[in-house]
């Protein structure tokens, strides 16, 4: 067992020991003197220029402190009452943290005060100690602590290591785009913020990047706590400690609901303009088509209707002459090529005036029950000439009760311009059949002809105006096409279709279909008991 | 004294009958031979045949176009004059049947008289 030192040895040993202490230590009398200090002391005073290498003693720390000024002047008040407390007995022990800025860098010191007895009287030991680095760190977390909470996007904090990947912190952020309270959240895993309709496969994917200790960002459903959803931009980052070992996750979250909204209605908008804008094209191509395929019609018109007058017009001018070198025969010759010219120029007249009609929507449309076979009589009527001119035989076949539904104006151009083509393109003697029949609630109605037929090639372009043709019939009748075109037209202005059949050299069949007069009155029965109810 | 002139052969190709009517009307007279085709696949055997003076060619036929012909004729007949007799309005059509080969384009309706003086003009 080591012999206590001597007391003078005893000081130099226990001076040391002070002076080996990095806190500055004083010790003060009763009258608040500084009667010693260890080396961290004189050291300080060194360094910060007090010349005096004892800096301090013989000066009374109390009066020091009860005559500071400046930003520290409470501080120091509040250590001088303390040291008379110490001295006094009145406390045992006072504790303060202060900065002591220096021009060069900014220091934080604390200061402990306590006493002892010594000689029958009591000694005050001031240690102050440099806690800039440990102040400085603190003030850097307190300022992040403060950025996070500031911060309007949500910031939470996982702590990988415990059971259930738990939160252990949330910002305000957080809680504002949740709605839920901090005790609410601290402690749980955030699957508390799926609901029905979260994507699962988004789930999974935060799974693959937690297995696998990745950062991932996903947007994904989620639900605040009066079960609003929300749309959550979610990003989250792995925190490893030194030895690289996942110790963390912190998420960022922020609410982009608004944004998703703002999303889905641009989209919309996009589809909507897309598809007007599809429309428009489609609409000025049509519009575009129909300009160049009404050019090409009126100039087919334009052509047709002068090579007429080219004949009428020649022809009238040399009878008009000396006709004293012609036959009777040339002359009456001359006189009927005026005529057919007149007649095929007024036909071709007519129906351009009744397409222009249809066109222009002044035609009209007033459908009613039709007896078919009558329709046919009166417009054989009209054409008995013609067909006896040429000898052709015409059967029509139709059941006299047969009922179409129809405009009356409008089937009986059909008819006529059928039956007189039929004429114009069947050579003396030929046949003409019309017959009908029903199917599904339509009149399917037939005009045939042994004549000259058509290519089949030309078939599909018979009833179009961007293919119309002129064509010669079989007694040099001159037709442009507008008869057909006008066809189709009142066909389908009365529900119908139009097509046709041909072989060249035999002859050629056209069909067209019309609402049987019971299935339509049934139709318009139906219409007028779901209007009444 | 055999005064013998031989009459000049007329050419005319047209798909109406009204129109050749019309030309064999005007042209009738001894001093022109007119031949009246309307079928356009009998035009080159016709005019191998013919050798004719002139032609008058309508622009549109049954299935081809007067143009066409006369492309085809150029490749192996330089000296027929041909004139088109046409009532067809196009523009630029002119343009194309004189670049085709053509010596004139008469729009249809034409006078007789006028129709005749070209065909001289042509002729001389």
């Amino acid at each position: 067992m080591e012999k206590a030192l001597p007391f003078r040895s005893s000081t130099k040993f226990f001076q040391e020991t002070l002076d080996s202490l990095p806190i500055h230590l004083a010790i003060l009398n009763q009258q608040g003197v500084i009667v010693a200090v260890n080396d961290a002391w004189r050291c300080f005073g060194v360094a910060n220029q007090y010349k005096d290498p004892n800096w301090g003693i013989g000066r009374n720390y109390l009066g020091i402190c009860q005559e500071a000024i400046g930003p520290q002047t409470e501080d120091a008040r509040n250590v001088a009452e303390a040291i008379q407390q110490l001295l006094s007995g009145e406390r045992s022990s006072f504790q303060i943290e202060y900065p002591c800025h220096s021009d060069t860098e900014q220091r934080w010191f604390s200061l402990s005060l306590t006493h002892f007895s010594f000689d029958e009287r009591t000694w005050v030991v001031a240690a102050h100690e440099d806690i800039s680095q440990s102040a400085l760190t603190e003030q850097g977390l307190q300022l992040r602590n403060r950025a996070m909470a500031a911060a309007d996007e949500g910031i939470t904090i996982t702590d990988a290591t415990q059971n259930g990947n738990p939160i252990i912190y949330a910002n305000s952020g957080f809680l504002k785009i949740t709605g839920y309270e901090l005790d609410q959240v601290l402690g749980r895993n955030c699957r508390f913020l799926q609901g029905p309709e979260t994507n699962q496969n988004t789930i999974e994917t935060i799974r693959q990047a937690l297995r696998t200790k990745t950062s991932c960002t996903v947007e994904l459903l989620n639900y605040a706590v009066d079960r609003r959803p929300f749309w959550n931009k979610l990003s989250i980052t792995p925190i490893k400690d030194e030895g690289g070992q996942t110790t963390h996750y912190v998420g960022i979250q922020s609410d982009i609901t608004e944004k998703k909204q703002m999303e889905a209605t641009l989209r919309q908008r996009t589809e909507e303009l897309e598809e007007l804008n599809a429309r428009l094209v489609d609409s000025e191509q049509a519009l575009l088509r129909q300009n160049a395929n009404k050019d090409k019609f009126f100039s087919i018109i334009s052509h047709d209707l002068k090579s007429p007058f080219h004949s009428i017009l020649g022809f009238a001018e040399i009878l008009s002459g000396d006709l004293s070198d012609f036959t009777l025969e040339e002359i009456r010759s001359y006189g009927n090529h005026i005529h057919v010219g007149a007649q095929n120029l007024l036909n071709l007249l007519e129906n351009l005036m009744q397409w222009t009609r249809l066109q222009s929507g002044r035609m009209g449309y007033q459908p009613e029950p039709l007896l078919l076979r009558e329709r046919v009589e009166m417009v054989l009527s009209l054409l008995q000439g013609n067909l006896l001119a040429k000898k052709i035989h015409f059967d029509c076949s139709l059941d006299p009760e047969m009922l179409v539904y129809a405009d009356r104006t409008h089937l009986s151009l059909v008819m006529q311009n059928l039956i007189s083509n039929a004429i114009k393109f069947t050579q003396a003697q030929g046949k003409i059949q019309v017959y009908a029949s029903q199917q599904d609630g339509m009149i399917i109605t037939c005009v045939a002809d042994s004549g000259v037929g058509i290519a089949s090639q030309r078939l599909s372009d018979l009833f179009q105006i961007e293919t119309s043709f002129s064509t010669v019939g079989t007694a040099n009748e001159k037709g442009t096409g507008l008869g057909l075109i006008l066809c189709n037209e009142l066909v389908r202005e009365n529900g119908g279709q139009i097509s046709a059949e041909s072989t060249l050299g035999e002859g050629s069949r056209f069909y067209f279909t019309l609402p049987s007069s019971i299935r339509a009155l049934a139709v318009l029965d139906e219409d007028s008991h779901t209007k009444q109810n | 004294m055999n005064n013998f002139i031989k009459p000049k052969i007329i050419l005319a190709l047209d798909d109406e009958r009204p129109s050749l009517d019309l030309v064999q009307a005007v042209f009738r007279r001894p001093t022109w031979k007119l031949i009246c085709l309307q079928q356009e696949d009998q035009f080159h055997n016709m005019v191998a045949e013919t050798q004719p003076d002139l032609i008058l060619m309508d622009q549109n036929l049954a299935r081809r176009t007067g143009i066409e012909l006369c492309e085809e004729l150029r490749r192996y007949d330089h000296e027929t004059p041909v004139l088109f007799l046409s009532a067809e309005q196009e523009s630029g059509r002119e343009q194309a049947a004189l670049q085709a080969g053509a010596q004139g384009y008469l729009r249809k309706p034409i006078a007789p008289c006028q129709l005749r003086q070209q065909v001289e003009k042509h002729l001389a």
